[in-house]
């Protein structure tokens, strides 16, 4: 017979688990003190309504959702249908009524679209299942694991009774999973298994169900409006069955306040961004939230992950990213335990390197280190990563003095690469250059921090001699732009990084002008571009551009850019990596993906804050609709941490900010240009879009007139239409598999 | 034992273990019925700690630096090259063995374990990611470093120069598998083989995009 469901599964202790009752004290306090130290500052989160996760967007075509959590060493996937899969196991979920099996679930959604309580719906006759799930650690010692609560509620929607059934099965994954754990056994030989009472047996779920051996399942008859409600708890690894029990001794609503606290005050620790646009804000939080999930721990060291899934590995050419978009949005810990993280990838002879033949990591790490270390202001320990920049360069220097000595064409260069990704060919790639270059500035900036001036001077000189050469190669080339490879051969990658943040060539360069029309000419227009084949959208690759475009004033197109990132996210608020544009099938690269996640940040923070030239640049790119009134608040640049406010009225615009020792450029809203010439001390641009204010000035206000002019190459008017706006196709399932090879 | 055997071991050992006691705060004097409360918990505690049943330690894992030498060796060629570290680790206190020949096999198993790809796996690497790989890599090097410190035959010490330029090729590292397989020629001129190896990625180097090692033209 089955048991009865409960309600309220704390109220439900079994006979069995009564005897642990002192120990289950002692882990409700240890459980109440680990709920104090994840609530952070303790400030009260607002009850949620509930939602329809149905009405939320996804540009996917099937859904999606990570249960993840920072440190731990796997992550839950909820599948497309509607399962949970951590790389190890499967908990098959098969809710029905009436024998009528509940379909997958249409959309699978954080709350607000960012923080990350998921929540996702199936359907079976009249009984509409609604799940809740979320991660929170594992308590200690164990501080690589985490465990998943998930509620589900059962309400019959009908006006007759109706039957609802539950059944959840443990089982090993299908014989072609999407990602494996790293430390998943070889074999199925561990029995897997939901827990029975309050022993010490390893069991890889818990449930107020009814269970036997690997299944657990739910009958009930529910009444027209009834509703039932299950719970299961779910670790990442195994545990003791008593273990697991008193973690389910919790009530899920607590564990999703828990959750819901330290993701809000996780995101409260960073810059503040109150722009008028609670999408956007939306879509900042989500990304952060995958940043800051996509860490792991090496002994007491962090390193950054690509994926919670299938990417569950380190790439310095990820990693920087995410390294520098948690450093630029006020992140400044978590980015430096990162950056420290990146040390342990530096090879005796200087360079770093995390993968076979990326030799863009070196140029990469040291971007990081500066990044990182350098905002709001010098860490300590800076003089540490000067030295290890400084070893990397004198390797690089090593190296092209070799290729002078061997009089080759491309001598100078960096020698060739085969990546296995990215370009996808073997051959000298542009990007290594662009990136070692990058790594020469980060050097010298370092090196100054650590007033060692005199060795940062020397590799200014040694920049400029490459600058010269790279010059010297891409006249060789005969390009018109900036070519993937010096061999002209492979995909655009590394040198669509090459004007910014690389600065290989300045970024007013005609080249990089050239490059960016004929990359944005084959995807359709300025936003996401295509990756081996037109169908196969690459989401933060290209967005280097938007912020390239920033720069050159080229707004529109910027804009562009960030209307795709925004419009490519799932209903959790993460973007994918590669996708098909026809169908915006993701195939087995799962979102979210952690670079993606540090695009959009990359280019919503350059948008408003720009510091990585000798002035601040304020208000580069705000939209329209953030000039009602935005603030952005702890800001870190390079010259202190910043607070920021800007609005525009019918007179004008105003800008405060921070006092910095540098001069700040203000450009004005988009489409006006100086009404009035500016109050001193304020000046004008030459464009007259732009004002810039003296150091130490804290405050401005300029007369604003309507900009007539066109803005600098707009869009012709035979491009095609950009890849930025999704709606989501109703196609079959399982489309084209977006490939992307990469290494190990 | 399987990977998960072991994780399921580890946490068992772990959860058992009593809780270490609280620090006694200093100039506090507990009562005497306290005290003799404590020795007896204290005594009961350390009977249970005996009589409870440890785990048992495989014969297998105590081996002499000797017999984790030849076992070392073993699994190597067997291609079990993660199992082999750490028998390595226990060999390099062997009496009496060519340290030369430990050091170069034991950079030899470090930079396979870096590409062995997991039984029954496919593609996906023993190791868990790169930060693990890049860490056997850099003790691989101080492995070949050391190695190449002790007096060896001239055979021998080409072997190796060549062995670890074909390390850094592999990773990448272009300018440094160059300048080692220029060494492994200087080293042994009379080689034809070093020879037209070195002259063969020479090639390679400066067209990269049109041959691979094994399609260069070695027409002298």
């Amino acid at each position: 017979m089955l048991r009865p469901p409960r309600v309220t599964t704390a109220r439900n202790i079994r006979a069995s688990e009564r005897g642990g009752a002192i120990a289950a004290c002692a882990a409700a306090v240890l459980a109440a003190a680990g709920l104090a130290t994840l609530c952070g500052c303790g400030a009260p989160v607002p009850p949620r309504a509930a939602f329809d996760p149905d009405t939320i967007p996804s540009a996917y075509a099937r859904p999606s959702g990570a249960l993840m959590w920072p440190g731990a060493s796997r992550a839950f996937e909820i599948t497309p249908a509607g399962d949970l899969y951590n790389g190890d196991w499967v908990v098959r979920v098969r809710p029905s009524s009436a024998g009528v099996l509940a379909g997958p679930p249409r959309v699978i959604a954080s709350e607000d679209r960012w923080l990350p309580v998921e929540h996702w719906r199936r359907t079976s006759g009249p009984v509409r299942w609604e799940f809740e799930a979320l991660a929170l650690p594992e308590e200690a010692p164990r501080d690589t694991s985490l465990i998943v609560s998930i509620e589900v509620r059962a309400t019959n929607t009908g006006l007759a009774p109706s039957e609802a059934r539950l059944a959840l099965r443990i089982g090993a994954p299908d014989p072609s999973p999407p990602f494996l754990a790293f430390d998943a056994p070889d074999s199925g030989a561990v029995p897997l298994r939901w827990s029975a009472g309050g022993t010490g047996e390893f069991a890889q779920g818990w449930s107020d169900l009814m269970a036997s051996g690997d299944s657990c399942v739910a009958s009930w008859t529910l009444a027209p409006g009834e509703t039932r409600t299950a719970r299961c708890v779910l670790p990442a690894y195994a545990a003791p069955a008593r273990a697991l029990a008193s973690w389910a001794r919790t009530p899920h609503a607590r564990r999703a306040e828990a959750a819901r606290r330290y993701w809000t005050g996780a995101i409260a620790g960073g810059a503040g961004f109150a722009l008028g646009d609670p999408a956007l804000e939306g879509a900042l939080n989500a990304a952060r939230v995958v940043l800051l999930a996509c860490r792991e721990r090496r002994g007491r060291s962090w390193v950054p992950i690509g994926n919670p899934f299938q990417y569950r590995d380190v790439w310095l050419r990820d990693g920087a990213r995410a390294i520098q978009a948690l450093a630029v949005c006020g992140h400044t810990r978590e980015a430096r335990e990162l950056a420290e993280g990146f040390l342990h990838f530096q090879w005796p002879q200087g360079p770093f390197l995390s993968q076979r033949g990326q030799l863009d990591g070196t140029g990469q790490a040291l971007w990081a280190f500066e990044q990182a270390l350098l905002r709001p202001a010098p860490d300590d320990s800076v003089a540490r990563y000067a030295d290890a920049a400084l070893r990397a360069i004198q390797w690089c220097e090593w190296q092209r003095d070799l290729g002078r000595q061997s009089g080759w064409p491309f001598g100078r260069m960096m020698p060739f690469g085969d990546p296995r990704d990215a370009e996808l060919t073997r051959a000298q790639l542009v990007g290594n250059d662009a990136w070692m270059m990058a790594g020469y500035r980060a050097a010298s900036r370092l090196l100054r921090a650590a007033r060692r001036d005199a060795m940062a001077d020397s590799v200014d000189l040694a920049l400029a001699r490459y600058r010269t050469d790279f010059l010297r190669a891409l006249a060789i080339s005969r390009s018109p732009d900036l070519p993937a490879s010096w061999q002209g051969v492979g995909r655009d990658w590394g040198n669509l990084a090459a004007g910014w943040p690389c600065r290989a060539l300045d970024p007013g360069d005609p080249r990089c002008a050239a490059l960016a029309r004929r990359v944005w000419a084959a995807a359709g227009g300025p936003g996401l571009t295509w990756y081996g084949a037109r169908d196969s959208l690459q989401y933060y690759v290209g967005a280097d551009l938007g912020t390239w475009a920033l720069l050159t004033g080229r707004r529109a197109q910027a804009d562009s850019v960030l209307d795709a990132l925004l419009a490519f996210r799932d209903a959790n608020g993460g973007a994918g990596e590669l996708f098909t544009r026809s169908a915006h099938e993701f195939g087995g690269n799962l979102p979210p993906h952690a670079t993606s996640a540090a695009a959009l940040i990359t280019l919503v923070r350059n948008a408003l804050v720009f510091d990585d030239g000798d002035t601040l640049a304020l208000t580069l790119g705000a939209r329209t609709r953030w000039w009602t009134g935005a603030t952005v608040s702890r800001a870190p640049t390079r010259w202190g941490a910043i607070d920021l406010a800007f609005r525009r009225d019918a007179a004008g615009a105003e800008w405060t900010w921070s006092a910095v020792p540098v001069w700040t450029s203000l450009t004005l809203p988009s489409g006006t240009r100086l009404g009035a010439p500016p109050p001193a001390p304020l000046r004008g641009c030459g464009s007259g879009r732009c004002v810039l204010a003296p150091p130490g000035t804290i405050m401005a206000r300029v007369v604003l007139a309507a900009d007539a002019s066109p803005a600098p190459c707009a869009r012709g008017p035979g491009a095609a239409r950009p890849a930025r706006a999704p709606p989501r196709p109703r196609g079959p399932r399982g489309g084209p598999r977006p490939s992307r090879e990469r290494s190990s | 034992m399987s990977r998960r055997d072991r994780r399921s071991r580890g946490a068992s050992v772990r959860a058992a273990r009593p809780a270490p006691a609280p620090a006694a705060r200093a100039g506090r004097v507990a009562a005497p019925g306290i005290a003799l409360a404590i020795v007896v918990a204290a005594a009961a505690a350390a009977a249970w700690w005996a009589l409870r049943p440890h785990p048992s330690v495989a014969p297998t894992t105590i081996v002499s630096p000797s017999e984790a030498y030849r076992r070392a060796l073993r699994l190597g060629l067997d291609g079990r090259f993660d199992e082999s570290i750490p028998m390595f680790r226990l060999a390099e206190r062997a009496a009496g063995v060519d340290l030369a020949r430990l050091h170069v096999n034991f950079a030899a198993s470090l930079y396979n374990a870096c590409f062995q790809p997991r039984r029954g796996g496919g593609n996906i690497p023993v190791s868990r990611s790169s930060f693990e790989r890049v860490a056997m890599m850099r003790e691989a090097i101080d492995h070949a470093d050391r190695a190449a410190r002790y007096d060896m035959t001239p055979a021998r010490r080409v072997f190796l120069v060549r062995e670890r330029g074909e390390w850094m090729q592999a990773w990448g590292f272009t300018w440094e598998a160059f300048v080692q397989y220029r060494q492994a020629v200087s080293a042994d001129p009379s080689s034809r083989d070093q020879a037209m190896h070195a002259r063969a990625f020479m090639t390679l180097m400066q067209h990269p995009d049109r041959y691979s090692l094994e399609s260069v033209p070695l027409t002298p």
